[in-house]
Protein backbone atom coordinates (compact mmCIF):
# COMPACT_ATOMS: atom_id res chain seq x y z
CA UNK A 1 0.00 0.00 0.00
CA UNK A 2 1.09 3.52 -0.88
CA UNK A 3 -0.20 6.67 -0.09
CA UNK A 4 0.60 10.05 -0.95
CA UNK A 5 -0.61 13.57 0.05
CA UNK A 6 -1.99 16.57 -1.66
CA UNK A 7 -3.13 20.25 -0.19
CA UNK A 8 -5.66 21.46 -1.60
CA UNK A 9 -6.45 24.92 -0.30
CA UNK A 10 -8.03 23.82 3.12
CA UNK A 11 -8.23 20.46 2.54
CA UNK A 12 -5.61 17.63 2.54
CA UNK A 13 -6.19 14.89 0.23
CA UNK A 14 -5.23 11.19 1.47
CA UNK A 15 -4.29 9.17 -2.09
CA UNK A 16 -4.11 5.63 -1.15
CA UNK A 17 -2.84 2.95 -3.73
CA UNK A 18 -3.11 -1.03 -3.51
CA UNK A 19 -4.88 -3.10 -0.34
CA UNK A 20 -5.63 -2.06 2.80
CA UNK A 21 -5.66 -5.10 5.28
CA UNK A 22 -4.22 -6.44 8.66
CA UNK A 23 -0.89 -5.97 8.13
CA UNK A 24 -0.52 -2.66 6.61
CA UNK A 25 -3.61 -0.79 8.11
CA UNK A 26 -1.24 1.37 10.68
CA UNK A 27 0.44 2.59 7.76
CA UNK A 28 -3.13 4.12 6.69
CA UNK A 29 -3.66 5.24 9.96
CA UNK A 30 0.14 7.28 10.36
CA UNK A 31 -0.78 8.60 7.28
CA UNK A 32 -4.06 10.37 8.39
CA UNK A 33 -2.13 11.24 11.67
CA UNK A 34 0.47 13.36 9.75
CA UNK A 35 -1.93 16.35 8.60
CA UNK A 36 -4.07 16.04 11.61
CA UNK A 37 -1.06 16.65 14.14
CA UNK A 38 -0.05 19.80 11.48
CA UNK A 39 -3.55 21.02 12.16
CA UNK A 40 -5.26 20.10 9.20
CA UNK A 41 -8.26 18.25 10.30
CA UNK A 42 -10.67 18.69 7.00
CA UNK A 43 -9.51 15.27 5.32
CA UNK A 44 -10.41 13.57 1.82
CA UNK A 45 -9.48 10.07 1.70
CA UNK A 46 -9.32 9.64 -2.15
CA UNK A 47 -9.91 5.26 -2.20
CA UNK A 48 -10.01 5.40 -6.03
CA UNK A 49 -6.93 3.00 -6.08
CA UNK A 50 -7.53 0.95 -3.70
CA UNK A 51 -8.63 -2.66 -4.04
CA UNK A 52 -9.66 -4.16 -1.01
CA UNK A 53 -9.84 -3.69 3.03
CA UNK A 54 -10.57 -5.31 5.72
CA UNK A 55 -12.08 -4.44 9.03
CA UNK A 56 -8.24 -3.04 9.81
CA UNK A 57 -8.73 -0.43 6.95
CA UNK A 58 -12.05 0.42 8.51
CA UNK A 59 -10.69 0.66 12.05
CA UNK A 60 -8.09 3.10 10.75
CA UNK A 61 -10.72 5.42 9.26
CA UNK A 62 -12.77 5.28 12.50
CA UNK A 63 -10.52 6.19 14.55
CA UNK A 64 -9.38 8.81 12.21
CA UNK A 65 -13.04 10.51 11.66
CA UNK A 66 -13.18 10.58 14.99
CA UNK A 67 -10.04 12.68 15.49
CA UNK A 68 -10.98 14.86 12.96
CA UNK A 69 -14.75 15.58 14.06
CA UNK A 70 -13.19 15.92 17.79
CA UNK A 71 -11.12 18.80 16.48
CA UNK A 72 -13.57 20.32 14.36
CA UNK A 73 -12.91 18.97 10.93
CA UNK A 74 -14.12 15.72 9.01
CA UNK A 75 -12.57 12.94 6.83
CA UNK A 76 -14.45 12.09 3.55
CA UNK A 77 -14.55 9.23 1.39
CA UNK A 78 -14.25 9.54 -2.46
CA UNK A 79 -14.11 6.97 -5.72
CA UNK A 80 -14.56 3.69 -3.69
CA UNK A 81 -14.41 0.26 -5.82
CA UNK A 82 -17.32 -1.64 -5.38
CA UNK A 83 -15.90 -4.27 -3.84
CA UNK A 84 -14.59 -1.80 -1.05
CA UNK A 85 -17.98 0.10 -1.15
CA UNK A 86 -19.84 -3.20 -0.59
CA UNK A 87 -17.29 -3.85 2.56
CA UNK A 88 -18.15 -0.42 4.08
CA UNK A 89 -21.37 -0.66 3.19
CA UNK A 90 -21.65 -4.18 5.19
CA UNK A 91 -20.59 -3.07 8.03
CA UNK A 92 -22.12 0.33 8.51
CA UNK A 93 -19.75 2.76 7.42
CA UNK A 94 -21.61 4.43 4.80
CA UNK A 95 -23.88 6.02 7.13
CA UNK A 96 -20.78 6.90 9.58
CA UNK A 97 -18.14 8.60 6.83
CA UNK A 98 -19.89 10.60 4.02
CA UNK A 99 -18.82 9.13 0.48
CA UNK A 100 -18.52 10.75 -2.78
CA UNK A 101 -18.37 9.60 -6.04
CA UNK A 102 -14.93 11.12 -6.89
CA UNK A 103 -12.07 13.30 -5.26
CA UNK A 104 -13.41 16.68 -6.79
CA UNK A 105 -16.55 16.48 -5.09
CA UNK A 106 -15.21 15.08 -1.33
CA UNK A 107 -13.22 18.39 -1.48
CA UNK A 108 -15.66 20.73 -2.92
CA UNK A 109 -18.25 19.57 -0.16
CA UNK A 110 -16.00 20.75 2.55
CA UNK A 111 -15.90 24.50 0.82
CA UNK A 112 -20.00 23.76 0.70
CA UNK A 113 -19.94 23.97 3.94
CA UNK A 114 -17.96 27.18 5.24
CA UNK B 1 -28.08 -30.47 -10.90
CA UNK B 2 -24.66 -31.44 -12.23
CA UNK B 3 -21.82 -32.18 -10.01
CA UNK B 4 -18.29 -30.40 -10.59
CA UNK B 5 -14.83 -31.63 -10.07
CA UNK B 6 -13.00 -29.62 -7.51
CA UNK B 7 -9.67 -30.38 -6.53
CA UNK B 8 -8.96 -31.92 -3.46
CA UNK B 9 -8.80 -29.76 -0.25
CA UNK B 10 -5.73 -27.85 0.75
CA UNK B 11 -4.41 -27.26 4.06
CA UNK B 12 -1.08 -25.71 5.60
CA UNK B 13 -0.44 -24.79 9.19
CA UNK B 14 1.79 -21.94 11.05
CA UNK B 15 2.76 -19.99 13.67
CA UNK B 16 0.13 -17.50 14.63
CA UNK B 17 2.48 -14.62 13.52
CA UNK B 18 1.25 -11.49 11.48
CA UNK B 19 4.39 -12.54 9.14
CA UNK B 20 2.79 -16.21 8.10
CA UNK B 21 -0.72 -14.60 7.54
CA UNK B 22 0.25 -14.30 3.71
CA UNK B 23 1.50 -17.49 3.26
CA UNK B 24 -2.27 -18.86 4.35
CA UNK B 25 -4.34 -16.20 1.77
CA UNK B 26 -2.06 -16.93 -0.69
CA UNK B 27 -2.74 -21.08 -0.70
CA UNK B 28 -6.46 -19.66 -0.99
CA UNK B 29 -6.40 -17.71 -3.59
CA UNK B 30 -4.70 -19.91 -5.34
CA UNK B 31 -7.27 -22.70 -4.60
CA UNK B 32 -9.77 -20.62 -5.78
CA UNK B 33 -8.11 -19.83 -8.90
CA UNK B 34 -7.61 -23.20 -9.66
CA UNK B 35 -11.41 -24.11 -9.15
CA UNK B 36 -12.81 -21.13 -11.03
CA UNK B 37 -14.28 -19.34 -8.41
CA UNK B 38 -15.76 -16.09 -9.45
CA UNK B 39 -14.00 -12.84 -8.60
CA UNK B 40 -16.53 -11.48 -6.29
CA UNK B 41 -16.22 -14.85 -4.08
CA UNK B 42 -12.45 -15.09 -4.17
CA UNK B 43 -12.76 -11.50 -2.85
CA UNK B 44 -15.14 -12.33 0.24
CA UNK B 45 -13.24 -15.82 0.92
CA UNK B 46 -9.69 -13.68 1.42
CA UNK B 47 -11.47 -11.31 3.45
CA UNK B 48 -13.23 -13.89 5.41
CA UNK B 49 -9.85 -16.18 6.14
CA UNK B 50 -8.08 -12.73 6.91
CA UNK B 51 -10.69 -11.50 9.42
CA UNK B 52 -10.72 -14.92 10.81
CA UNK B 53 -6.64 -16.04 11.01
CA UNK B 54 -5.52 -12.49 12.20
CA UNK B 55 -8.17 -12.30 15.18
CA UNK B 56 -6.12 -15.81 16.33
CA UNK B 57 -2.71 -14.02 15.59
CA UNK B 58 -4.08 -10.88 17.60
CA UNK B 59 -5.82 -12.76 20.53
CA UNK B 60 -5.62 -16.31 20.62
CA UNK B 61 -2.22 -17.10 22.42
CA UNK B 62 -0.13 -15.18 25.21
CA UNK B 63 1.89 -12.00 23.96
CA UNK B 64 5.39 -13.63 22.65
CA UNK B 65 4.07 -17.11 22.58
CA UNK B 66 2.23 -17.77 19.35
CA UNK B 67 1.06 -21.30 18.87
CA UNK B 68 -0.62 -23.00 15.87
CA UNK B 69 -2.76 -21.37 12.97
CA UNK B 70 -4.19 -24.21 10.28
CA UNK B 71 -5.95 -23.06 7.23
CA UNK B 72 -7.97 -25.62 5.43
CA UNK B 73 -9.65 -24.74 2.05
CA UNK B 74 -11.98 -27.61 0.53
CA UNK B 75 -14.78 -26.77 -2.46
CA UNK B 76 -17.65 -29.38 -2.39
CA UNK B 77 -21.01 -30.01 -3.92
CA UNK B 78 -23.93 -29.70 -1.44
CA UNK B 79 -27.61 -29.94 -2.00
CA UNK B 80 -27.29 -26.55 -1.85
CA UNK B 81 -24.79 -26.10 -4.59
CA UNK B 82 -21.19 -25.43 -5.11
CA UNK B 83 -19.54 -24.24 -1.38
CA UNK B 84 -16.08 -23.38 -0.18
CA UNK B 85 -15.69 -24.17 2.84
CA UNK B 86 -12.77 -22.74 4.70
CA UNK B 87 -11.84 -24.39 8.39
CA UNK B 88 -9.71 -22.71 10.25
CA UNK B 89 -8.51 -24.62 13.84
CA UNK B 90 -5.76 -22.56 16.75
CA UNK B 91 -5.11 -24.34 20.17
CA UNK B 92 -4.91 -20.66 22.07
CA UNK B 93 -8.16 -20.35 24.91
CA UNK B 94 -11.33 -21.69 23.90
CA UNK B 95 -13.11 -18.58 22.03
CA UNK B 96 -16.41 -18.78 19.91
CA UNK B 97 -16.27 -15.43 17.64
CA UNK B 98 -19.93 -16.57 16.90
CA UNK B 99 -20.64 -15.96 20.24
CA UNK B 100 -19.39 -12.64 20.29
CA UNK B 101 -21.80 -9.24 20.29
CA UNK B 102 -21.53 -6.88 17.69
CA UNK B 103 -21.12 -2.88 18.35
CA UNK B 104 -24.59 -0.98 17.31
CA UNK B 105 -23.31 0.66 14.15
CA UNK B 106 -26.51 2.81 14.54
CA UNK B 107 -24.63 5.07 17.96
CA UNK B 108 -23.10 8.19 17.63
CA UNK B 109 -19.48 7.82 16.02
CA UNK B 110 -17.73 8.95 19.03
CA UNK B 111 -19.51 6.03 21.06
CA UNK B 112 -18.87 3.32 17.97
CA UNK B 113 -16.33 0.42 18.97
CA UNK B 114 -13.75 -0.96 16.58
CA UNK B 115 -14.28 -3.62 18.14
CA UNK B 116 -16.14 -6.66 16.34
CA UNK B 117 -15.69 -5.68 13.11
CA UNK B 118 -13.47 -8.32 11.44
CA UNK B 119 -16.26 -10.81 13.06
CA UNK B 120 -19.24 -8.52 11.48
CA UNK B 121 -17.76 -8.99 7.89
CA UNK B 122 -16.67 -13.02 8.40
CA UNK B 123 -21.01 -13.41 9.24
CA UNK B 124 -22.25 -10.80 6.57
CA UNK B 125 -19.99 -12.19 3.95
CA UNK B 126 -20.34 -16.02 4.68
CA UNK B 127 -23.62 -18.63 4.10
CA UNK B 128 -22.55 -20.62 6.85
CA UNK B 129 -20.75 -20.26 10.45
CA UNK B 130 -20.09 -23.19 12.75
CA UNK B 131 -18.06 -23.22 16.00
CA UNK B 132 -16.46 -25.78 17.92
CA UNK B 133 -13.69 -26.95 20.75
CA UNK B 134 -12.25 -30.36 20.38
CA UNK B 135 -9.56 -31.31 23.08
CA UNK B 136 -7.77 -32.23 19.79
CA UNK B 137 -8.09 -29.57 17.25
CA UNK B 138 -8.79 -26.90 19.68
CA UNK B 139 -10.79 -24.36 18.66
CA UNK B 140 -12.26 -25.10 14.98
CA UNK B 141 -14.43 -22.66 13.18
CA UNK B 142 -15.78 -23.58 9.71
CA UNK B 143 -17.43 -21.04 7.22
CA UNK B 144 -18.46 -21.98 4.30
CA UNK B 145 -20.04 -19.40 1.37
CA UNK B 146 -21.41 -20.56 -1.92
CA UNK B 147 -20.22 -19.92 -5.11
CA UNK B 148 -20.37 -19.64 -8.21
CA UNK B 149 -17.73 -20.30 -11.02
CA UNK B 150 -16.07 -17.76 -13.82
CA UNK B 151 -18.09 -17.81 -16.83
CA UNK B 152 -15.73 -20.10 -19.52
CA UNK B 153 -13.88 -17.66 -21.96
Amino acid sequence: METSITERDTVTVVAIRGSVDSLNAEQLTTAFAVPIQAGRTRLVADFGAVTYTSSAGLRSLLATVKDCRRLGGDLRIAALQPQVERVLSISGFTSIIKIFSDCEGAVESFRAAT
Amino acid sequence: MQKRNFDPPVRASCLAKPECLSSLLEMLDRYCIQNQVDSDCQHDLHLIAEEACFNIISYAYPVGAPGRLSLQVEARDCTDGPLIEITIEDDGIPFDPLALHLTDRTAPVEQIAAGGLGVLLVRRLSDLQQYMHDSERGNVLTIGKFISREKDS
